[in-house]
């Protein structure tokens, strides 16, 4: 297999998983319990940085936006940068420049750190 | 129209431009090999590539070679994709997919893609290629595995919360 064809593969079983999980969010009710659950939250009680995605998801595709906000307000901003980081990952060589900042070690650090934060303040402030 | 311009590197890895066709023809650093970059081209190409200059070096031109031609704005010239000719293509780091595999699923496996994400950042700004490319490709096994590790799971933790 080459790598055109590999590429297409890929982004045709990405485009596939993509829609069934569409579907499956639209069919079932939010929340419901046909849904996986985070093992984190299930195991220890405490929410995880995830923690609402799904509730999120499903709001935001019935147009819900306050409701998906609330959910997990985290993934609307972490999102579009992880979209953004994802493309300057795979055009590194046309957008350099882009690359360098998004991908840098300082990049991954602030990642850790807002992650680390707004699991703290999930947990301790009850967002 | 205006006048297509060039720009030639220099072995000491100068830039000269920019160059009409004939003074570029005509510089003393101009050859076969020399690097040349002007409007359409996506990266540096040798002077024996470009169909407009292979006319010069003999009546066959070298090697048949897709020149990759791109909308005219682009690659933007400045030091960086000068800089990015010389040196091998940044390796992908999957830092995108390890954070958003971290944040959605809490994969311990996927902390292991990103500390090796920043490998491939640090080890490339370094100059050590090799390494880079080795960090990437470690990067993308942990990032499998924890993808897969995700999938295994999946019906365990949809079954927790049927019964549990």
């Amino acid at each position: 297999m080459n790598q055109a064809q590999r590429r297409r593969l890929i982004l045709t079983a990405a485009g596939l998983i993509v829609l069934a999980v569409v579907i499956i969010y639209l069919l079932l009710p939010v929340q419901s319990s046909w849904l996986p659950r985070c093992p984190i939250h299930w195991l220890t009680g405490y929410d995880c940085p995830g923690c609402g995605s799904q509730t999120a998801l499903q709001q935001l595709l019935r147009g819900h936006i306050a409701d998906a906000w609330s959910a997990n307000p985290f993934l609307f901003i972490a999102l579009p940068i992880l979209l953004l980081t994802i493309y300057a990952d795979h055009t590194a060589g046309r957008h350099p420049r882009l690359a360098r900042y998004l991908l840098s070690c300082t990049a991954v650090a602030a990642w850790l750190i807002a992650i680390l934060l707004w699991t703290l303040l999930r947990n301790l402030l009850g967002w | 129209m205006e006048r297509t311009q060039y720009w030639l590197a220099t072995a000491e890895q100068e830039k000269i431009g920019p160059l009409t066709l004939e003074e570029l023809t005509a510089s003393p650093h101009f050859g076969p090999d020399v690097r040349i970059w002007r409007q359409g081209l996506t990266s540096w190409v040798k002077a024996s590539q470009l169909p407009e200059l292979a006319g010069n070096f003999g009546s066959v031109p070298a090697d048949v070679v897709e020149v990759e031609v791109v909308t005219a704005a682009e690659p933007v010239y400045d030091a960086h994709t000068y800089e990015a000719d010389t040196r091998p293509e940044r390796p992908r780091s999957y830092l995108g997919w390890g954070i958003a595999a971290i944040i959605l699923c809490c994969m311990v496996p996927a902390i292991v893609s990103v500390i090796y994400s920043t490998y491939v950042s640090s080890r490339y700004a370094d100059g050590d290629y090799e390494g880079a490319r080795r960090a990437s490709e470690t990067a993308e096994i942990w990032l499998l595995v924890s993808i897969v590790a995700g999938i295994v799971e999946l019906p365990f933790i949809i079954a927790i919360n049927l019964f549990g």
